[in-house]
C-alpha cells in the first residue's frame, strides 16, 4: 500500500465501473471477450483491494455475488478487462493552488502520460471559475501548461462536467479530479452533482489537496465519488500527487469487469446494484446503480 | 463588442471602488476645500476636453493612458468647477473620465451630477438635453450599480427620483429605469451579500435597513408596469426568488416574462428556468439549457447544465455530445451572471455611445 496516502472508504464497499446498459445485438467488442448476447447485457467495473488499498488479482467469477434491485444475478462473463483507457484529469487552477501546487500536478500528469499504453487516451481540463479543455482526448504522451491561474474556484461545476462520458462499450473510462475544495463560484449545487453522478459511467477518483478543504465540502465530494464507485484520496504532502493518481490508474486498470444480463427485475427505472465477494475482509467497491431505460423525465 | 463588454464593466468597477463612499450630496461638496490646480495642468485639461468636445471620442482614453494624465485626472471636477458650468460636451467628458479614471472615479462622478443637474433648461423642457440627460444619469447609476456599497446607489436614485417627479408634476413625464434600479438596489440590501462586485450569495442575517425580499418584489412588480422594463423586472424577481429557495414563485415569475430579445437577459432567465426544472424535470430542464444556449451559444454553464440533465433523462450519448459542446465553450460569456448581478452596468457601453453622439 501506499501508507502516505490515506482513504477515506466508501462506505458501501463497492467500486465503480464502467456502466453500460447495452442494446447489445453485435455491439460488443468480440476481441475482447467471447461474450456474445441479443439481450440487454449490464456491464459492471468492480474494483476489490485490502486493507492496505493494494488491489487484489487473483479472485475468480466464483468469488463474486452480484444483487441488482435485490434479486441475485448470475454473472456471465468475467475478466480483468483488457480493453484500452480513457482518462479524463480535471485539474483545480483556481487562484488558491499556488506555483508548487501547479508543478506538482504538471508533474503528475506526465506521468500518468508514461503510464498509459498505446491504446489509452487521456484528455486534461483545468477549472477556475470556467472549465477548460486544455488537451483533447488523445493518445500519449499527454503534456499539458498549467502556468496560467484564474479567479474563482468553481468545483462542483467542473466536476459536473467531468463525470459525464460517452457510454463506450468498447472502452473503459475513469475521472481522475484533483483540488483544494474550496469552492466559491460554483452555480450547480452538490446536490445535483450526486444525483448526476448516479447516473455517470466513469469511476471518479478525487484527489484532495491537503488541510484545505471544508469538511462539508469533502463530505460533499465523497458522495459523489461513492456514487460513481470511485473514492476520495486526501494527500498528506504535495509530492504525494503522482502516487495518487497511478494507484487509482492502476486499481482501476487491475479492476474486474462483470456482466450480466438483469433477471426478476423491471426493464426500467433505476437499479441498486451492490457486488460483494466471499472474503469479508476485502474491499470492494463499484458503481452503486444504472438507470435501465430512458425515462420520460417530465 | 459582445466580449469586451464584461472586461469594460470590470474596468468600471474598479474606476470607482476605491472612492465610492464619495458619491456626495451638493450640500457636502460645498465642504470640499478648494484645490490649487497648476496652470500647465489646467491647460493640459482644457486641451482634451476641447479635443473631445470637437468629436475625439479616444481623446480621453489616449489622455489616462499616458503617466502625466493618470496623474493630472484629480484636477478634472476643479478645472471644469472654475469654468463654464455646463454644456453637454463637459458633462460627456466627466462621464468619460469617470469610467476611465482608477482612483476618484465617484467623486468626479457627483460633480458631473451636479453639472448636468444644473443645465439651464428645466427637466422636461428640452427634448435633446432630457435625453442626454436621462441617459447621463443612466450611466451613473449603471456604474454604481457594479460596486459593493449599495448606499451610494441609493442616495443617487433618490435624487434622480425626486428630479424625476418634480418634472412630472410640472407635466413633464420621462422614460426611465429608475424604478427598475430601485427594486434592483432593494434586493441588494435585502438579500445578497457581493463579494469584490464578482459573487452574490444570499445574505443571512437581519433584515438590512428594513429590506425585505418581498418589498423587492413590490417594487420589481411596478418596474414591470412599465413594458420597457417588465421583461427584466420579472426575469430579476424571479432569479431573486430562484435564490431565495422560492421555486414555485420563482417560477410564476419567470412564466410571466413578457417576450424579448435581450441576449443577456434571456441567458439568465432560461438558465434560472432550466435550473428550477432540472431536479425534478431534467427533459424539461434540458430544453431550457437548450432554449439559454440559443441566446448566448457559447455560455457554458447552460452547456453543462444540458449534458447533466440529458445525462438524468436516460440519453447518454446525447448528454456526452452536449459535455464535448460544453468543454470547448471557453469564451468569457461564462460572466454572464456576474454581469447580471452588476445591473445596468452592462448597458453602460451603449449608453456612452449615444452620449458621444448627443454631446455635439
Amino acid at each position: 500500500m501506499r501508507p502516505f496516502i490515506s482513504s477515506i472508504s466508501v462506505s458501501i464497499s463497492i467500486s465503480i465501473a464502467a456502466l453500460a446498459i447495452l442494446a447489445v445485438a453485435g455491439v460488443r467488442p468480440a476481441a475482447q471477450t467471447p461474450f456474445r448476447t441479443s439481450t440487454d447485457v449490464v456491464v459492471i467495473d468492480v474494483s476489490v483491494t485490502d486493507g492496505r488499498r493494494l488491489p487484489i488479482t487473483n479472485l475468480t467469477k466464483d468469488d463474486f455475488a452480484l444483487k441488482d434491485n435485490d434479486a441475485a444475478q448470475q454473472i456471465l462473463d468475467f475478466d480483468r478487462e483488457a480493453m484500452p483507457l480513457d482518462v479524463t484529469v480535471t485539474i483545480d487552477v483556481s487562484g488558491s493552488m499556488t506555483r508548487d501546487d501547479r508543478e506538482m500536478v504538471s508533474r503528475a500528469v506526465a506521468q500518468v502520460s508514461d503510464r498509459l499504453g498505446p491504446a489509452d487516451r487521456a484528455r486534461v481540463m483545468t477549472f477556475a471559475t470556467m472549465t477548460a479543455e486544455r488537451t483533447p482526448l488523445a493518445h500519449p504522451p499527454i503534456k499539458v501548461d498549467l502556468s496560467a491561474v484564474g479567479p474563482g474556484t468553481a468545483i462542483f461545476d467542473a466536476l459536473l462536467l467531468s463525470v459525464i462520458t460517452p457510454p463506450l462499450p468498447d472502452r473503459r473510462q475513469c475521472v481522475l479530479f484533483m483540488t483544494d475544495g474550496q469552492d466559491t463560484t460554483s452555480i450547480f449545487d452538490a446536490s445535483l452533482v450526486i444525483d448526476t453522478a448516479r447516473h455517470a459511467s466513469a469511476p471518479t477518483t478525487i484527489v484532495l489537496v491537503p488541510n484545505r478543504a471544508p469538511i462539508t465540502t469533502r463530505g460533499l465530494l465523497f458522495s459523489v465519488a461513492a456514487q460513481t464507485g470511485g473514492e476520495i484520496v486526501e494527500l498528506k504532502g504535495h509530492d504525494q500527487l503522482s502516487q495518487a493518481f497511478l494507484t487509482a490508474l492502476e486499481n482501476f486498470r487491475t479492476s474486474y469487469v462483470l456482466r450480466y444480463s438483469p433477471a426478476g427485475v423491471s426493464r426500467t427505472g433505476w437499479h441498486d446494484v451492490t457486488v460483494t465477494v466471499k472474503n469479508k475482509d476485502l474491499r470492494v467497491r463499484a458503481r452503486r446503480g444504472y438507470w435501465a431505460t430512458r425515462p420520460s423525465g417530465r | 463588442m459582445q466580449a469586451r463588454v464584461p472586461f469594460l464593466i470590470a474596468t468600471l468597477a474598479t474606476a470607482l471602488v476605491v472612492s465610492v463612499g464619495a458619491v456626495q450630496s451638493p450640500q457636502n461638496r460645498q465642504t470640499v476645500p478648494a484645490v490649487r490646480v497648476p496652470p500647465t495642468v489646467e491647460r493640459s485639461i482644457l486641451d482634451v476636453l476641447e479635443a473631445y468636445s470637437s468629436g475625439d471620442d479616444l481623446a480621453v482614453e489616449q489622455w489616462l493612458a499616458t503617466p502625466a494624465g493618470r496623474s493630472q485626472a484629480r484636477y478634472v471636477e476643479p478645472v471644469l468647477a472654475k469654468t463654464a458650468p455646463w454644456s453637454r460636451a463637459r458633462a460627456a467628458f466627466i462621464l468619460e473620465v469617470t469610467i476611465k479614471q482608477s482612483t476618484r472615479g465617484a467623486t468626479i462622478l457627483t460633480a458631473g451630477r451636479t453639472m448636468v443637474i444644473g443645465r439651464p433648461s428645466a427637466l422636461g423642457t428640452n427634448a435633446a438635453e432630457d435625453r442626454f440627460e436621462v441617459l447621463w444619469h443612466q450611466a451613473a447609476l449603471g456604474l454604481l450599480s457594479s460596486l459593493p456599497q449599495v448606499s451610494s446607489l441609493v442616495e443617487y436614485i433618490n435624487i434622480w427620483s425626486a428630479r424625476l417627479e418634480d418634472a412630472r408634476t410640472r407635466g413633464a413625464t420621462l422614460g426611465s429605469r429608475v424604478a427598475l434600479s430601485r427594486a434592483f438596489a432593494t434586493a441588494i440590501l435585502c438579500c445578497w451579500t457581493r463579494t469584490r462586485g464578482e459573487v452574490v450569495r444570499m445574505f443571512e442575517g437581519p433584515d438590512r435597513e428594513g429590506m425585505t425580499i418581498e418589498s423587492a418584489l413590490v417594487q420589481f412588480e411596478r418596474a414591470a408596469e412599465a413594458p420597457a422594463l417588465a421583461a427584466e423586472a420579472r426575469i430579476r424577481g424571479g432569479k431573486l426568488l430562484f435564490d431565495a429557495g422560492r421555486k414555485n414563485d420563482a417560477l410564476a415569475w419567470l412564466e410571466r416574462v413578457p417576450a424579448h430579445t435581450d441576449p443577456a437577459l434571456g441567458y439568465v432567465q432560461h438558465l434560472t428556468h432550466a435550473r428550477l426544472l432540472d431536479p425534478d424535470r431534467p427533459g424539461d430542464a434540458a430544453t431550457s439549457y437548450r432554449t439559454a444556449l440559443t441566446f448566448s451559444p457559447r455560455a457554458q454553464l447552460a452547456g453543462i447544465g444540458l449534458a447533466a440533465a440529458l445525462l438524468r433523462s436516460g440519453q447518454p450519448e446525447e448528454a456526452a455530445r452536449a459535455a464535448e459542446d460544453a468543454r470547448r465553450m471557453t469564451d468569457d460569456v461564462a460572466a454572464a451572471l456576474p454581469t447580471f448581478n452588476k445591473g445596468d452596468a452592462r448597458l453602460v457601453p451603449e449608453w456612452l455611445a449615444e452620449i458621444r453622439r448627443l454631446r455635439r
